[in-house]
């Protein structure tokens, strides 16, 4: 019996041993394409069959992926350096260290004449990881797909609008960007990390955007924007909706400030913490157009008499020496968040929005001025671009306000302490709300209630024209104390 | 085996405590509006005590009444019903009703998630007297309302005639869900 067991067990080994010798054998040489999807571009990279899968040539990767290799001698361990990260590993073993983590990649890395092979779950785990993509292979077609999980621009459009012309880029998510005029005939938009959607159309120029140029740059996507010869200042704007960049060029006005500030350093520059000059403030007269607001017992709509004030303001305002602009100058529908648009993309220094307030009972009456309460970050919804002057991040809308709601008290204190020494109003007090047309403001913002039309005598005072000069001018009070009080200190 | 006195008392303990930590358990259980808590078991079948949140006068703060209402066996008739009570206004004095006249509900819809999406009629727009204050109150009134009756409630989310709305009267976004600890 073990004579007879002995053959059939050394055929076994052989037959064994064989197998093994082929699996691990490179079977055949081939070539997989790497799609860099996004990017517009593609590379080749060697590979072999070997141990049942497909092998990858880590110099060739290492290549395709802008990286560096560094090999040491005494260890035998490779380490390749891209995107900033370190992604060692080393023959017969199948944990690869991705800076301070190990990752299994399933199979160790083998060594030929040639330098190291890795396997795919090296690209599927950690060079995905190292990129921050998704990586994918198919063995069939031969091709590794990488899709960078950075933002996208999707979409480019130039329009005119009032006043200038905008450039809108659109993203497939958030994304940092600054902006540089420093050509002088153009403005250069990096949007950063970002990469270009395959669908992206370059549209022609209009108005004041004569061109556009788009290209992939080392640090991002950067759009260029050619200007005409009538072009003045430009700025970035807050949006309500997520994910687009939004660049008004306006109508160039010699000495203009705007015009001064576009051509300031274009270095990306913090909008907080630095001290702010306070010269530019909006005016936004509540409701409009179809909705009247509250419609008191003397049948006053709200939009007339907010839209009163805030001529009156204007006018008071700019005796003290702002630059003022109005969200409405007639009765015109405008939809709660546009408001703070408008603002933003006026680079405003201060929002005013001037309502009438309301009760269901004749009994509630006086003035209140609201700020916007802070939101928690879990109750956030919607995004925007939290910074408007030379570039940003876009952010959620909702927190937009945020940094400017310790500012927005102090200018709510201030106004209704003016408003409540000069009229013969009761007093609310000045308090946090949760309102709209506040939340996206890049500015400190708050909302004015010159008293509730549901009450008689604050109806009739509302429909008194000296009430309402007398009004404005104590509120332009307010805001010149607030300015006052914010000479030297920061934002 | 003689029992003695001691023995007695150990079993007489134990027997305490059992039913001391049933009680407990019983205690800790969630309330269920199906099957009522013990003051709604006094009212008979079908009808419940429920808490309802109106304003003062001077519209500075919220002011609750309880009121013992019919209601039928299912939570979102339940709702529906305790919602057309707060619509129906105060019965105490100083109090103020904060629902929109002629205002109804056209369905409430509990989710899974704490959620409760309330369908108004479009009354509660059209008719509402406007206001920051004014509308401030009445999404508290229905918010802490739903909250007070049914504690499981996290958000609520407000419909206009099956579509969302931006806001009821121009101040404050009800485009989404309105976490309860904001506005209870």
């Amino acid at each position: 019996m073990r004579t007879a067991r002995r053959p059939v067990a050394l055929a076994v080994t052989a037959v064994s041993v064989l197998l093994t010798l082929a699996l691990a054998a490179p079977a055949r040489a081939g070539a997989f394409r790497i799609d860099f999807v996004g990017e517009g571009r593609a590379d080749d990279v060697e590979t072999m069959e070997a141990q049942g899968t497909t092998y990858f040539r880590l110099a060739d990767l290492s290549r395709a992926f802008l990286g560096t290799r560094h090999w040491n001698p005494l260890t035998g361990k490779v380490t390749l350096v891209v995107n900033g990260h370190r992604i060692s590993a080393s023959e017969g073993n199948q944990f690869a260290r991705c800076d301070d983590e190990i990752r299994n990649v399933l199979r160790p890395p083998l060594r030929a004449e040639d330098g190291l092979w890795v396997p795919p779950a090296y690209l599927t785990d950690a060079l995905a990881w190292a990129v921050d993509s998704s990586i994918a292979w198919d063995r069939t077609t031969g091709t590794v797909t990488v899709i960078r999980r950075w933002p996208l621009v999707t979409s480019a459009t130039v329009e005119g609008v009032p006043g200038g012309t905008v450039l809108v880029l659109g993203l497939s998510e958030q994304a940092q960007f600054s902006t540089d005029d420093s050509a002088g005939d153009a403005v250069d938009v990096l949007v950063r990390g970002a990469g270009l959607s395959d669908s992206l159309v370059v549209p022609d120029g209009t108005g004041l955007i004569t061109g556009l140029t788009v290209d992939r740059a080392r640090r991002g996507v950067l759009v260029t924007a050619h200007l005409a010869d009538d072009a003045g200042g430009y700025g970035a704007s807050l949006r309500s909706d997520p994910d687009r960049i939004e660049i008004l060029v306006e109508q160039g006005v010699k000495g203009s400030s705007r015009a001064a500030r576009a051509a300031a350093p274009s270095a990306p520059e913090e909008t907080h913490g630095v001290e702010r000059v306070m010269d530019t403030v909006v005016i936004d007269p509540g409701h409009g157009g179809p909705d009247p607001g509250a419609v008191g017992l003397l049948g006053l709509p709200e939009k007339d008499v907010t839209l009163a004030i805030a001529r009156g303001l204007e006018q008071a305002l700019e005796k003290e020496g702002f630059h003022v602009l109005l969200t409405r100058a007639g009765d015109e529908a405008l939809p709660i968040k546009r408001r703070a648009e408008i603002a933003n993309l006026a680079e405003a220094d201060l929002f005013l929005s001037i309502h009438v307030n309301g009760w269901h009972a004749s009994t509630a009456r006086g003035a209140q001025v609201s700020y916007r309460a802070p939101v928690p970050l879990s109750l956030a919804r919607g995004s925007a671009l939290q910074r408007s002057r030379f570039g940003g991040t876009t952010t959620q809308w909702q927190h937009a306000q945020d940094p400017f709601v310790p500012a927005s008290r102090d200018l709510a204190r201030a106004v209704h302490d003016r408003v409540a020494a000069a009229m013969p109003l009761a007093s609310r007090g000045s308090r946090g709300n949760d309102l709209a047309m506040l939340s996206g403001c890049t500015m400190p913002a708050v909302m004015v209630e010159v008293g509730f039309a549901t009450n008689g005598d604050d109806a009739s005072a509302l429909a008194s024209q000296t009430w309402r000069r007398d009004l404005a001018r104590a509120i332009a009070r307010g805001v010149s104390d607030f300015r006052a009080s914010m000479r030297g200190r920061r934002l | 085996m003689k029992i003695r006195p001691v023995h007695v008392i150990i079993a007489v303990l134990a027997v305490a405590l059992v039913v001391v930590l049933f009680a407990l358990r019983r205690g800790e259980e969630p309330q269920d509006v199906k099957h009522g808590t013990p003051a709604q078991e006094d009212l008979g079948p079908g009808v419940r005590s429920v808490v309802l949140t109106f304003a003062d006068r001077d519209a500075l703060s919220t002011v609750d009444e309880r009121r013992d209402i019919a209601v039928p066996e299912d939570k979102a008739g339940q709702a529906k019903r305790i919602l057309e009570e707060l619509i129906r206004g105060p019965e105490g004095r100083d109090v103020v009703g904060t629902m929109p006249r002629g205002t109804t509900v056209r369905s409430v819809v509990f989710d899974d998630a704490g959620g409760v999406f309330v369908d108004f009629s479009r009354e509660l727009v059209a008719n509402h007297p406007g206001g920051s204050t004014g509308e401030l109150f009445t999404i508290r009134s229905v918010v802490r309302t739903l909250s007070m009756n049914f504690p499981e409630v996290e958000s609520v989310r407000f419909l206009v005639e099956g579509r969302e709305i931006e806001t009821v009267a121009g101040h404050i976004d009800v485009s989404g869900p309105l976490p309860v600890d904001q506005y209870r």
